[in-house]
């Protein structure tokens, strides 16, 4: 049973492997390199401090290529912990998927052990499985990262390059999109947003909003993170600052799905899509 | 001044006068010298201080020398920097963290040939900004230690900067790093709180007393500005040398306030070993008098106050002998006196009698039957002599005494003793008898005699004034004060009255006085006269009290 399961997981990863190779030409990255015909969650993930727990159904693709992306569409970034370039080992279990948070150094040790199954958006990790002959899949585009700004900053988050993150990253697909409804034009909006805030914990807006304060070129912005709860409470209140939010890339590249996705900012002018990731998928070879 | 007073005053000039003059020298030499060795631990302190900053910067351009010979030879840098290789961007960016941490630098940037920032460790993302001349200006300042504002994506910060360029494939890089200058730097350079360091912008416009030294800095700035003097300003905290001194002056004034305790004390003791026994003997000496036993209240101490007491009572017994034989000679010479008065009188009152005896004898042997008639005749004579000795001798009488001592209440003799004088002489006689009276042992006839006497003469000397009479009790002593505003006598009047027969009155016999100063003197009491003319007379009578029943039972006044 054990055996046969170990043969259908290697056979997927070859799946894998060779639709990457296939996909590798292409001049757009594709949405997804894994021709998935059912890979969803069947309840919500449940979350610890270091690990959690996905439940899911997959069919027409490998359970373990389904838990890969599951696990990083669904628990990137993990904002409740250090910040770190984010790795995960996932290990299938009847129902699902046991997910592990781990540190640079514990990843590589996984590596080393030559059986795990791990997901990640650390370049370096990536480039060291390549050395040692792992199989490193790249995942589906899944994360975008906007800048929610007032009016007055709409040239702030301009010419934001993927070189600003660690993490695999390409400029945005999507343009500046504007919520249907505008706030109202005050007076006394600054001209200059002093504040690029950023959820703590997740290093890839941590690195944007580092960017954006590069770009500003004065010395009076400055980036700031804030706790999940605080960050919320920040964006629906706090007018006077540029909020930098990673939310799941829309499907259709569409304004309205991308303003239901970003969590509630009225006073928000404009969000401006920066830049969009994918996590990479390691996996022994077969 | 009491003596406490005068002991007190000598002793905070004897000792607490020298001991503050002391205290004060030696906290002045010891400051002095405690200064001057602080002073010289602080200026070896400065040296180490220029020392270990210009260390810093030495070290900083080591470590810089040591980055770019490593980063000159790093093929993958040539490819992203030089040759402009997408695939190794990334690693170009991200090169000065990994070697900003191995070197432990604080900040560390490479700037392009057109001052732009290549790649940043302190601050990743801030790559491609432009710092126009900044690597220049930085390079211009060699020498000297560079100061520079850092930029990163939460703040600013300053650090203490070099530079060192580069040439990789026919390009200028210029390597800009240092370390953070905050409170734990200056900390670090002030010995951990021995000197207080601070940086101070521009020049320093007046030294302060407190500024020992200030170490010259070149501020580069973010703008295309020429680098700005800054200095580090060195001061000593002076926090071990504040506590040494206020250590020694918290001692010195213990030591000051134990000594000023320890001497109030001594003299608290000393003066009330002192005063106590003097007071003794003055309140005993009050109590002197011939008739009072010696006064040893003090004579068993051993030291000279003991001494005096001694030779105080010695003096009292002496003189209470020689009073008593003084008194006895009076008395013999009152006696002789009275002796030669009663020779004189009898004498007086006997040559009648004599004369008509030798007239009856000369008519018995010369006419024997006429002696009947002439008997008749001189018999008023006989009568009248011998009713003058009878009378003479009555009055004589009065001056012996016949004393019958018991427990006497002296306030209920006085009260009698003024009725009966205001039955008498219809004078009034004010009367304040203190109640609770002790007794007095004694013959009531002869106390009642005493304030006859007493008030008589006061009343006789009145003109118009008045008469008051005051019984008070002290220390077993009940003192009886009469008081009048009559004429008063003079010294030699008093003297002449204390003697006896004399007198200013017509019927009066003189002895008023010296009768009672001698029953003053059995009850073994003190009389003390107060006179002058026309101020009055105060006589005292001071008795003892009886000694098994006084005890005051309580004062008022009636």
């Amino acid at each position: 049973m054990r055996q046969a399961g170990g043969r259908r997981q290697r056979v997927g990863w070859l799946v894998l492997y060779a639709l990457s190779a296939c996909s590798s030409g292409l001049r757009v990255p594709p949405e997804s390199p894994i021709v998935a015909e059912t890979c969803a969650p069947s309840a919500a993930p449940s979350r610890a401090a270091d690990s959690a727990f996905v439940a899911f159904t997959a069919s027409g693709l490998e359970r373990d290529a389904c838990a890969a992306r599951l696990a990083a569409a669904l628990l990137r970034p993990w904002t409740a912990g250090p910040t770190a370039q984010w790795s995960v080992q996932v290990a299938l279990t009847e129902s699902g998927a046991a997910v592990h948070r781990l540190d640079a150094a514990r990843a590589r040790d996984a590596l080393d052990t030559g059986r795990a199954l791990l997901v990640t958006e650390d370049a370096d990790l990536i480039a060291y499985a390549r050395q040692r002959g792992f199989v490193v899949e790249p995942l589906p585009w899944d994360r975008l990262y906007l800048a929610v700004v007032p009016r007055a900053a709409d040239t702030l988050a301009a010419a934001v390059s993927p070189d600003a993150v660690r993490a695999d990253a390409r400029s945005a697909i999507m343009s500046r999109c504007e919520p249907a409804a505008q706030p109202e034009t005050s007076a006394t909006v600054v001209t200059r947003p002093r504040r690029i805030v950023y959820e703590t914990g997740d290093l890839t807006a941590r690195e944007l909003a580092e960017r954006l304060v590069g770009l500003a070129g004065d010395t009076a912005t400055a980036a700031a993170g804030l706790a999940p709860t605080e960050f919320a409470a920040a964006l629906r209140t706090d007018g006077a600052a540029v909020f930098v939010v990673s939310v799941a890339r829309p499907a259709g590249a569409e304004c309205e799905a991308l303003a239901t996705l970003v969590p509630p900012a009225p006073w928000a002018a404009a969000f401006i899509p920066l830049i969009e990731t994918r996590a990479h998928a390691i996996a022994p070879r077969p | 001044m009491t003596i406490r007073a005068r002991m007190s005053l000598a002793f905070a000039l004897a000792a607490l006068l020298p001991l503050g003059v002391l205290a004060h020298g030696v906290r002045r030499e010891v400051t002095r010298r405690v200064t001057a060795q602080y002073e010289r631990r602080v200026g070896t302190l400065i040296d180490i201080v220029r020392q270990d900053l210009a260390r810093e910067s030495a070290t900083i351009a080591a470590r810089l020398e040591i980055l770019a010979a490593d980063l000159s030879s790093d093929d993958r840098f040539r490819l992203g920097a030089v040759r402009g290789d997408a695939a190794h961007r990334r690693y170009v960016l991200d090169w000065t963290g990994r070697a900003m941490e191995i070197a432990g630098l604080s900040m560390l940037r490479i700037y392009d040939d057109e001052d732009r920032v290549v790649s940043s460790g302190h601050f990743r993302n801030e790559f491609g900004r432009a710092d126009p001349g900044l690597p220049a200006r930085i390079g211009s300042t060699a020498g000297s230690n560079t100061l520079i504002r850092v930029k990163t994506a939460s703040g600013s910060f300053t650090a203490l900067a070099g530079a060192h360029a580069i040439h990789v494939g026919g390009r200028r890089f210029t390597l800009v790093g240092g370390t953070t200058v905050d409170e734990s730097f200056f900390t670090r350079l002030g010995r951990d709180g021995e000197l207080q360091v601070s940086l101070v912008l521009g020049e320093p416009t007046a030294r302060s007393s407190t500024m020992l030294e200030t170490l010259p800095l070149m501020l580069v700035g973010d703008t295309a500005t020429p680098p700005q003097q800054t200095h580090l300003a060195i001061a000593p905290l002076g926090s071990e040398l504040r506590s040494l001194r206020g250590d020694l002056d918290r001692w010195i004034a213990g030591s000051f306030l134990v000594a000023a305790l320890m001497g109030a004390v001594l003299v608290m003791w000393l003066a009330t070993a002192l005063s106590r026994p003097l007071a003794t003997l003055a309140r005993a000496a009050l109590s002197i008098d011939f008739t009072t036993p010696d006064v040893d209240a003090v004579a068993e101490r051993d030291d000279e106050v003991g001494t005096l007491a001694r030779r105080f009572s010695a003096m009292t017994r002496r003189l209470r002998t020689s009073a008593a034989r003084l008194r006895d000679a009076e008395r013999r010479a009152t006696v002789g006196e009275m002796a030669r008065q009663v020779n004189h009188d009898v004498k007086n009152g006997l040559v009648p009698i004599r004369n008509v005896l030798r007239h009856l004898s000369h008519v018995q042997q010369t006419s024997p039957h006429d002696l009947a008639t002439v008997f008749g005749e001189r018999r008023a004579t006989l009568d009248s002599s011998v009713a003058y000795l009878d009378e003479l001798a009555t009055r004589w009488a009065r001056l012996a005494p016949r004393t019958e001592r018991k427990p006497v209440d002296v306030a209920a003799i006085a009260r009698d003793a003024a009725m009966a004088l205001r039955d008498a002489y219809a004078t009034p006689v004010q009367l304040e008898v203190r109640t609770g009276l002790p007794p007095v042992f004694g013959d009531p006839i002869a106390l009642r005699r005493i304030l006859d006497n007493l008030l008589t003469n006061a009343v006789h000397s009145l003109d118009g004034g008045a008469v008051t009479m005051t019984t008070t009790s002290h220390d077993d002593v009940v003192r009886i004060v009469i008081a009048d505003t009559g004429r008063g006598m003079t010294p030699d009047e008093l003297s002449r009255a204390l003697a006896g027969f004399y007198t200013t009155r017509p019927n009066g016999t003189g002895l008023g006085l010296t009768v009672v100063r001698r029953l003053v003197s059995d009850h073994g009491g003190s009389l003390y006269i107060d006179t002058a003319p026309d101020r009055g007379t105060t006589v005292t009578v001071e008795l003892p009290a009886h000694v098994a029943t006084s005890r005051f039972a309580g004062s008022g006044r009636s």
